[in-house]
């Protein structure tokens, strides 16, 4: 048995004074869609931000606790690294790099890390791109920015950026959040393919999309795991049996 | 009531006309500075290919031209650009990428002292490093010291362009799994490749412009130039130098090469402005 994509534990971040995530403990099993839920500003975003630690961008942020990303340590390991670049990601709002032509925005990562060259790296852009399912929508003009797409466009070219590095572990935040019902249901179909290859964890705050795509989850709340396990378990909870687990976790602190 | 109401008039009245006056000097001595240039340095500026090419005249004489020091100027403003660039570009990513770091901050005090240190001293200390042991004055001599004074311009404009950087795309580069220096610099510093050009613009219009640092590092070679590793001139030295002497001729070249230098500088400033403009993240 493989080590989970993802094991935290005691995971905490604050951001200056202010705690974002209190001593949170998940684990993300391997070849799964692992879905992160909880209300507008329970911390979701933060804790995808520090299971690849791009939260040490913001100025302030502060990480305590174990993060585990395929089997290393990656605030303590040396080889953190190299495990974080078999890790991608794709964000809320959809940002293709606004200098690079669609081409290049998804050759980008193969190219800079010495993957491919060339006639590969044709044959890999062209692969992320059916991937995604733009391929057909882009083929003619591959070398247009990338500003020149759609809303739902870019988020799909987001998204083949992310697979042209060969991820293990997709990291997705609200990747349909800005998008119209037909885009977003286009980028759920691909989600749906995707998970047979890559372990993805989706951060959503829709419970129904949840239910249609990942098997198991977390239910975040002001920063606190309320409970993780089986979609179905998670989403079934009463109001009040929610209240008394933070009750609980905030008394443990 | 009504004596403060007439107070606050006048004290409201007094400000404009201040405001309007400084403003107006300020227009004035502008106005002043490009006008006399124009005027007493057109006519010399017009002699054409003899003014760029010519050696200055003989005191007395005949105006010749500024051929030596304009060659010596393009000479050290070119490698004082190059070399503030090549220290300034990795200084100004330390600064704004390893914020916080032991190194990043002694670069931050470094690039301070050298941003707040008069620039005769840049070129004193340079002279007892580079111009004493090697025996003499030269353009390389002066160039060193232009990009010293230029360095802090370079890193300063740089750190502000990759500040400029938002966080989305900022994010986005770095969750491509590359190593944290190549993310930057074949990355970010591409995306905002225009910033990064504005300030090597920057440092070259600084180079340009100073007279201090080049007083005792450049030589004052004004009718040949030899060469980088022998004593050279500039068009701000040959200013500084020729403007004060008693010769009509001499005095007239001063002008005209005052008007060569004003041009110069206005044409990479306009540069450095459409650049700049252009810079939209
Ligand atoms: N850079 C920051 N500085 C300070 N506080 C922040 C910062 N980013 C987020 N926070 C705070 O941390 C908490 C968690 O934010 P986070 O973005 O992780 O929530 P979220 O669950 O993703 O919300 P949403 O559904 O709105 O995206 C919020 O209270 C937020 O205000
Ligand atoms: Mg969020």
């Amino acid at each position: 048995m493989r080590e989970p994509a993802v094991r935290t534990r005691e995971l905490s971040v604050w951001y200056g004074q202010s705690q974002a995530l209190h001593s949170v403990s998940i684990t993300v099993p391997r070849g799964t869609v692992y879905a992160v839920l909880g209300p507008s500003g329970c911390g979701k975003s933060t804790l995808l931000r520090a299971i690849n630690k791009l939260v040490l961008l913001r100025e302030g942020a502060r990480v305590e606790g174990l993060v585990e990303v395929l089997g290393v340590d990656v605030y303590r390991d040396h080889s953190a690294e190299e495990a974080l670049s078999r890790v991608g990601m794709v964000f809320q709002t959809p940002n293709p790099f606004p200098h690079l032509s669609i081409y290049d925005n998804v050759a980008i990562g193969p190219r800079l890390r010495g993957m491919a060259k060339g006639r590969e790296l044709d044959k890999l852009v062209r692969w992320a791109l059916e991937k995604a399912a733009l391929w057909d929508e882009v083929k003619d003009r591959l070398k247009s920015p990338a500003s020149s797409l759609s809303g739902g466009q870019q988020q799909r070219l987001c998204i083949a950026r992310a697979l042209a590095t060969m991820p293990e572990l997709l990291l997705m935040d609200e990747p349909t959040a800005n998008l119209d019902p037909v885009n977003a249901a286009k980028i759920e179909e691909l989600i749906k393919e995707l998970s047979r290859e890559v372990t993805i964890i989706l951060v959503t705050h829709d419970a129904e999309q949840a239910k249609r795509l990942a098997s198991t989850g977390v239910l975040l709340f002001m920063g606190r795991v309320v409970s993780e396990g089986p979609i179905s378990s998670i989403l079934s909870r009463s109001y009040s049996s929610i209240i008394q687990s933070l009750v609980a976790s905030a008394r443990r602190q | 009531m009504r004596g403060r109401s007439v107070k606050r008039r006048l004290v409201d009245y007094a400000v404009h006309l201040t405001t309007a006056a400084s403003a107006l000097a300020i227009l004035g001595a502008a106005s002043h500075i490009l006008l006399s240039a124009l005027v007493e340095g057109l006519p010399v500026l017009l002699r054409g290919a003899s003014f760029l090419l010519n050696p200055p005249g003989p005191p007395g004489g005949e105006v010749g031209g500024v051929g030596p020091s304009l060659a010596g100027t393009l000479v050290t403003v070119a490698i004082a650009t190059i070399a503030s660039a090549a220290l300034g570009i990795p200084a100004g990513v330390m600064l704004s990428e390893a914020r916080g770091s032991l190194l990043a901050r002694v670069a931050e005090r470094a690039v301070e002292l050298i941003a707040e240190s008069p620039s005769i001293v840049v070129g004193l200390v340079v002279f007892t490093l580079l111009v004493v042991p090697m025996r003499t004055p030269s353009a390389l001599a002066a160039a060193v010291s232009l990009s010293v004074v230029a360095l802090p311009y370079v890193a300063a404009q740089v750190r502000e362009s990759l500040a400029a950087i938002p966080l989305v795309y900022r994010e986005a580069a770095f969750s491509l799994g590359l190593q944290k220096w190549k993310t930057v610099f074949l990355l970010l510093i591409p995306m905002n490749a225009r910033g990064v050009a504005t300030a090597i613009l920057l440092g070259s219009m600084r180079a340009l412009g100073e007279t201090a640092p080049v007083l005792f590092t450049a030589g004052a070679a004004f009718q040949v130039f030899y060469g980088i590793d022998k004593p050279s001139s500039t068009l701000s030295l040959l200013i500084f130098f020729f403007a004060g002497t008693p010769y009509e001729n001499w005095r007239r070249l001063a002008w005209g090469a005052v008007l060569l230098l004003v041009l110069l500088s206005m044409l990479l400033a306009s540069l450095t402005r459409r650049l700049a403009g252009r810079v939209r993240m």
